[in-house]
């Protein structure tokens, strides 16, 4: 296999599996056809196309696949999203504690800030490249170090604040960040569930959902400033709206199940956080919310399954 | 109907091609304007097949891959027909407006 065609085979593979079950040997050749024998890249239009059309085929391609499968690949992207979400966050916190740094070096660095803040942050963020080095690579290794990395950091909370805060503190660090790595080690351990569904639009999730994350925290942060709103009122309304999403997608049949799914687990691992460390009743409303919502969405999508035959997908019953 | 939908249906209305093919004569129909892209191409092709207005019209291996030919069906050149008709009473409507001026 020449290198460009490697490389157009891993631009194709970030399309959902049942498009490229169809169409992948074709969409290679015609891609490598619109090449000429000097390429070895193809050409960034061309890349650009496939990426879009990947994602506009994710976002269009309904769930023919049976439903548990279509249930695990919710999940899965779920976790995806989530870890997306929390990277993002800690890249902005990250940001916003390099620039208080300098300002609070002059009476001598903090270290005591430095080991309790900076370094879980720089730990977490670790071990969510390791997260997406051991899945692209299918290294085991690379993952449970990953997992020992985020469980190095719930200890160290609990270290710190002795007794039942410094638990809830570790739990609220390990949770949302246990949940992609458990998704990890499943898909990794299933021969069944293909990686590639998984991990390919993954790598365009994290990225989008990173930059997506980064700007809501700063919106959400600059809407509290300036209207001087309660902390955590943005939160609140961005689960609302999450919340009520799920329940008009939900109402209408409209779209995808599997990113509904996804964003019901999501939500649900952003907010686990938030209540352990909290213990806000109304973070605990809006997931209460959103799990009632995504276990009724669930629901109906079991008995659609069901409806339409155990095991067998809606294309062969078409 | 977008453009990139438009020409493949007008490309595919003569005989079948293959995606390639598809792509050369969308390029030469649309006197080098729009350029379709694969990921473009195969997503609306799809979508098309779905529907019921592009099928499968032969199959044959060259250089070891295989090399899918398309064609419109009926649908899909009452569609090709329909869309055309839309598109002229559009441009049909422009000339009018802009010979006022």
């Amino acid at each position: 296999m020449s290198p460009l065609e490697r490389r157009v085979r891993a631009l194709i593979s970030l399309f959902p599996a049942s498009f490229r079950a169809r169409w992948e040997e074709e969409l290679v050749r015609t891609t490598l056809e619109t090449c000429t024998a000097e390429q070895s890249w193809p050409h960034p239009r061309d890349a650009w196309d496939l990426v879009l059309s990947a994602i506009r085929a994710h976002a269009t391609t309904p769930a023919t696949e049976p439903f548990r499968l279509v249930l695990a690949q919710g999940i899965v992207l779920g976790a995806i999203l989530l870890a997306g979400v929390r990277i993002g966050a800690l890249l902005l916190r990250f940001g916003w504690f390099l620039r208080w740094l300098p300002a609070n070096s002059a009476a001598g660095v903090p270290s005591e800030e430095l080991a309790l803040y900076a370094g879980p942050l720089a730990l977490e963020l670790a071990a969510y490249v390791l997260l997406a080095v051991a899945l692209l690579h299918r290294r085991r290794v690379l993952l449970w170090t990953g997992a020992l990395t985020l469980g190095a950091i719930g200890l160290l909370g609990t270290l710190r604040y002795p007794g039942p805060i410094g638990i809830r503190w570790a739990l609220g660090m390990a949770v949302p960040g246990a949940i992609p790595f458990v998704m990890a080690a499943c898909t990794m351990g299933t021969r069944k569930t293909e990686r590639a569904l998984a991990v390919r639009p993954a790598l365009v999730g994290l990225a989008l959902v990173s930059f997506a994350a980064t700007a809501f925290r700063f919106a959400a942060w600059f809407a509290t400033t300036t209207w001087h709103l309660v902390p955590g009122t943005i939160d609140r309304c961005a689960t609302a709206v999450a919340a009520l999403l799920l329940v008009a997608c939900t109402v209408s049949g409209f779209a995808d199940p599997r990113w509904f799914i996804a964003l019901g687990v999501a939500v649900i691992g952003w907010n686990t956080r938030d209540f352990l460390q909290t213990s806000d009743p109304l973070v605990f409303l809006g997931t209460a919310v959103v799990v009632t919502v995504s276990w009724v969405h669930w629901r109906v999508l079991r008995r659609q399954a069901a409806g339409s035959g155990q095991g067998r997908s809606d294309r062969e019953m078409a | 109907m977008q453009d990139p939908t438009y020409l493949i249906l007008l490309a595919l209305s003569d005989r079948p091609r293959h995606g390639y093919g598809i792509l050369l004569e969308a390029s030469e129909l649309s006197r080098g304007t729009i350029r379709l892209g694969p990921g473009t191409l195969y997503g609306a092709l799809e979508r098309l097949e779905e529907a019921g207005h592009v099928e499968l019209d032969r199959e044959e291996i060259e250089e070891g891959r295989p090399r899918r030919y398309f064609r419109l069906t009926r649908r899909g050149r009452s569609l090709l027909v329909e869309e055309t008709e839309r598109r002229e009473a559009l441009v049909g409507l422009a000339k009018q407006r802009l010979a006022h001026r």
